[in-house]
């Protein structure tokens, strides 16, 4: 066998055990980039601190599996007495702590960024219900619901479901990408949680208050996002869809006071 | 036959039902709290199978979404109340005074009151299971609104926690009482083993965090029943405040559920290497800076309630802080093996599970501290993978650990060593197979507390629900196992281990009903 | 025994203490703005400095309206641009569109949060509880200005009133 078929066979390998459960690729695993300048700091600082866990961890596993093998009573071994030494001491508590100082320092110039909600142009109202969103482009008519469109024969097992099951939802927010957005969140009766992974944007609406944060989305696409806070007995129930598009498309859909479906406006773009 | 003279000289306990009823004996009671906690173990890991078997695949299949949310709900109460708190509670009462030369608890009396409390306590919770409008569904955390639209259910709960709260303070009391009162002459607090140690420690700990969880219930009671807006907006109240009360509770609670494990850790880890522990004097200033940076964290566990920046920042950096102590423990730990002469009985394996498995679950909670990372990760499985590694191969190994290691001396037989290994390697890799997946759909966008969920999430579910059942059944073999221990197998000798230290090796196994009636002499 | 006695002594102060908390909590957000409640206090006018800034700030207003069938609770302009220091007004408008009398109050939240210690109310709706009858409508009014202590940074503030009709007791289960 020649080295470039071993080659292949191994590249063969690798890739059958990635894709070992049917369809979850790598990226399946770990958590998405997103799409805005933040949210790919977001995964930044996540792969940093996975991968000082993992090196610590072969350090300090190392050395206790090298133990575990040499000094162990069956090979003979008497065991030492030593049972302090400050110095060590002193050494394993300075170490980690100028490690995390140095973690916390980009982690707080990215939070920084995140709390910056200033000069936004678009303003949009979230409001959270038992089960579903309300989505108010603020200062224009445009207001409406947003609720699961996946139909119960799904759910219920009667039906096979399809790829966006549970991820769809019958009205789509509409957003503008490179423009800078700014979200109020509130809820009209218990606490949810307005999550979009791709856009690294995750905060609590609460009853009586508003809270607030903000995005620039870099491409157009379709972004899912759930309730990621426990609401009551549909809290699995109440995805959130975004679709992020060109200025003109989203001038055109709000014109159209937000009721052209904007899959259609997608679809004639193409 | 010099035990059968003892007893009937010291007191006549009677016996069958009544003897367990009316103890006042530490072991007694250590050993009805263990009981307890294992019965516990067994309900919570059936609610816990029921939420995998929903979860097995996408769609509803087998309970209704209002009822999977009361299995995570309850499964949540029972395992942290009714499993890990008791089963401490119980290695407490059966080693606190035989570890320190004392010849009981401090208060016997209130011993058994705040046992019997909790069988109580636990029908009254279980009991909402069969009430209108079901049982609690909205997170052990109890977040208001969502918490009051509890139906009839609601003040069986509140009262529960209650009193679950005055058993684990009473107990908390006399563990303090006994450690600062009962010790032998010449026990000196720094002589004190790191059981005790640890111990007293979380027993402080309960002392300040329990009331506060029972003023934080207290309230959503009267919010729900006499008009109160404590947490209700329209009142000017603020739903928000209960969260900062209840981690105020709940972030010293988490310690508590792991301190005595390091505890636990600490004793078998020098015996099994035949190696003194190394910086013991570090473990207790450790512990207690653990201790007390619990208290200063609590607002990590809401990052994105929306608090000011600042705000952010220094929960970010106490959060990040308690990673220092922790290492210095697992660094303890590891040069407390290295150049051991090590043997690998049951404890021994457990042990060290505990310190790989619980080591992985600090990995991630120093991500989870990271708080723009913490905004993907909040709410998620991936924190749901955090906690349950730090709980299940954290607290519940160590205490399966704490009794592969205690058994023999309590019943004066040993284990059988083989089954007690094959034990640990099947729990070993289900818990592994169950939890570890958990990462990867939390990292990929899965939220906790859902009965359903989209297809991108399907295989590692279904990894995650063999593993759940893979590790359930395991347990049998260690229900198996105590029950063929007790009743018989090969006479362990006083001191059951080799490089066994401490005064509970110095008695015999099975030690007397009452021991240390006169103090030991330390050395 | 006295060990005993001192730790019951904690437990009963840690219980106390937890609804201590509350007025602590309120004492904090005062201070800080941390949940982004506006102060209930009217201001006087001479508060203010007779200074008014040339920075330019925009303010705008919304509402939640608990149960849109019954009341109507919107702000009549969406959004102001204001000069720190200086007072000025503006309306929220109240239809009742049901058969019966509406008691309620408006509770107001302000974002960003560190901006709600900064928002000084003069007069406003929200001091107290408001009475509409069937088919009123009424324009509340509401007057405002921004502290110029403000922090610059901060370039738009949102008020917001969620309007939440009265807590009946013997009604409430």
């Amino acid at each position: 066998m020649n080295f470039l078929n071993l080659k292949k066979l191994s590249l063969l390998i690798a890739l059958g055990l990635l894709s070992l459960p049917a369809h979850a690729g790598w990226l399946d695993l770990n958590m998405p980039k997103g799409v805005t300048d933040i949210s790919n700091e977001v995964y930044g600082l996540h792969m940093l601190i996975l991968y000082i866990c993992i090196v610590i961890g072969v350090l300090v596993f190392g050395a206790m599996f090298w133990s575990i093998l040499k000094h162990r009573k069956s090979r003979g071994v008497t065991p030492a007495t030593f049972h302090e030494s400050t110095k060590l001491e002193f050494l394993w508590t300075i170490v980690p702590f100028a490690i995390l100082i140095g973690m916390a320092v980009p982690a707080t110039k990215t939070l920084i960024k995140m709390y910056d909600t200033s000069d936004a142009e678009i303003h949009i109202k979230i409001t959270g219900y038992q089960w579903l969103w309300q989505y108010e482009y603020l200062n224009t008519d445009v207001s409406f619901y947003s609720k699961l469109s996946t139909p119960y024969k799904e759910i219920y097992n009667q039906k096979e479901k399809n790829i966006n099951y549970l991820q769809e939802v019958d009205r789509k927010l509409v957003l503008p990408i490179n423009k800078k957005i700014r979200f109020l969140l509130t809820s009209n009766d218990v606490l949810h949680a307005w999550w979009v992974p791709d856009l690294a944007l995750k905060k609590d609406a609460i009853p009586g208050f508003i809270n607030e944060m903000a995005v620039v989305i870099k491409e157009p696409g379709v972004y899912r996002g759930r309730c990621a806070e426990l609401c009551g007995r549909h809290h699995g129930f109440m995805p959130i869809v975004i679709e992020a598009v060109e200025q003109d498309q989203y001038d055109q859909w709000l014109a159209n006071g937000g009721k052209v479906e904007s899959t259609d406006l997608a679809s004639t773009e193409k | 036959m010099s035990t059968v003279v003892k007893d009937t000289h010291h007191d006549e306990h009677p016996s069958g039902i009544m003897r367990w009823l009316t103890t006042t004996n530490h072991k007694d009671i250590g050993s009805l709290y263990l009981w307890f906690a294992l019965i516990m173990f067994f309900i919570g890991g059936l609610m816990a199978l029921v939420i995998r078997s929903e979860l097995f695949q996408p769609g509803l299949q087998f309970v209704d979404p209002q009822f999977f949310n009361s299995m995570t709900t309850m499964h949540a109460l029972v395992m942290i109340f009714g499993v890990v708190m008791p089963a401490f509670t119980g290695l407490a009462n059966w080693m606190i005074p035989i570890m320190i030369g004392g010849p009981d608890m401090a208060l016997p009396r209130m011993n058994n009151y705040s046992f019997w409390i909790m069988p109580f306590a636990f029908s009254m919770l279980l009991s909402t299971l069969f009430m209108d409008g079901g049982a609690p569904a909205g997170g052990w955390t109890l977040y208001p609104p969502l918490s009051l639209q509890t139906g009839d259910a609601f003040p069986f709960l509140i009262f529960a926690i209650h009193f679950m709260g005055l058993s684990s303070i009473m107990g908390a009391i006399n563990i303090v009482a006994t450690i600062l009162n009962m010790r032998a002459p010449g026990m000196t607090l720094m002589k004190m083993p790191l059981f005790v140690w640890t111990w007293l420690i979380t027993a402080f700990l309960l002392i300040a965090v329990m009331p506060v969880l029972a003023g934080g219930v207290t309230m959503l009671l009267t919010d729900k029943f006499f008009g109160t807006s404590f947490f209700n907006a329209a009142g000017g109240g603020d739903p928000v405040m209960f969260q900062h009360i209840f981690w105020f509770f709940g972030h010293p609670e988490v310690y508590i559920l792991i301190l005595p494990s390091f505890g636990v850790v600490s004793a078998i880890i020098p015996t099994f290497a035949r190696k003194p522990l190394f910086g013991y004097s570090s473990m207790v200033y450790a512990t207690a800076s653990i201790a007390f940076l619990s208290f200063i964290v609590w607002a990590h566990h809401m990052f994105t309630v929306g608090m000011p920046l600042a705000g952010e920042v220094f929960f970010m950096l106490a959060t990040m802080l308690i990673a220092v102590p922790t290492g210095v423990k697992v660094f303890n730990w590891v040069t407390t093996m290295w150049r051991g002469a090590m043997t690998f009985e049951t404890p021994m394996l457990f042990a060290i599970g505990f310190i790989v498995m619980f080591t992985i679950g600090g990995f991630s909670g120093l991500m989870l501290a990271i708080t723009p990372a913490d905004f993907q990760y909040h709410d998620t499985y991936f924190v749901v993978a955090h906690f349950h590694y730090v709980l299940v191969p954290g607290s519940i190994f160590a205490i399966m650990a704490a009794v592969y290691f205690w058994l023999p001396k309590w019943t004066g037989n040993m284990y059988p060593e083989t089954l007690g290994k094959v034990h640990f390697w099947l729990s070993t890799f289900f818990v592994n197979l169950t939890f570890f997946p958990m990462h990867f759909v939390g990292l990929a966008g899965m939220p906790r507390r859902i009965p359903d969920y989209s297809l991108q999430f399907a295989d590692y579910n279904m990894i995650a629900s063999f593993g759940a059942f893979g590790f359930g059944f395991a347990q049998l073999i260690f229900v198996y196992l105590i029950v063929k221990t007790i009743r018989g197998g090969e006479k362990a000798t006083d001191e059951v281990w080799e490089g066994a230290e401490g005064l509970e090796w110095t008695l015999s196994s099975p030690p007397p009903y009452h021991s240390f009636n006169t103090p030991p002499v330390i050395k | 025994m006295g060990t005993v006695k001192k730790l019951i002594f904690v437990c009963v102060f840690m219980f106390f203490f937890s609804f201590a908390l509350i007025p602590l909590y309120n004492i904090i957000c005062d201070v800080t703005g941390l949940n982004g409640n506006t102060s209930n206090l009217k201001e006087k006018v001479n508060t203010f400095s007779e200074v008014v800034s040339t920075e330019k700030l925009n303010i705008q207003f919304i509402s939640h309206e608990v149960n849109k069938n019954k009341l109507e609770f919107k702000p009549k302009e969406f959004e102001m641009t204001i000069s720190p220091g200086k007072v000025y007004s503006t309306l929220y408008v109240a239809t009742n569109k049901s058969n019966s009398k509406i008691v309620g109050q408006a509770i107001p939240s302000v974002s960003p949060n560190e901006a709600a210690k900064y928002l000084k109310k003069l007069e406003c709706f929200c001091f107290e509880e408001q009475t509409f009858k069937p088919g009123e409508v009424v324009e509340l009014p509401l007057y405002f200005a921004i502290d110029e202590k403000m922090p610059k940074r901060i370039k738009t503030i949102t008020l917001s009133y969620s309007f939440f009709e009265a807590i009946d007791v013997s009604k409430k289960n």
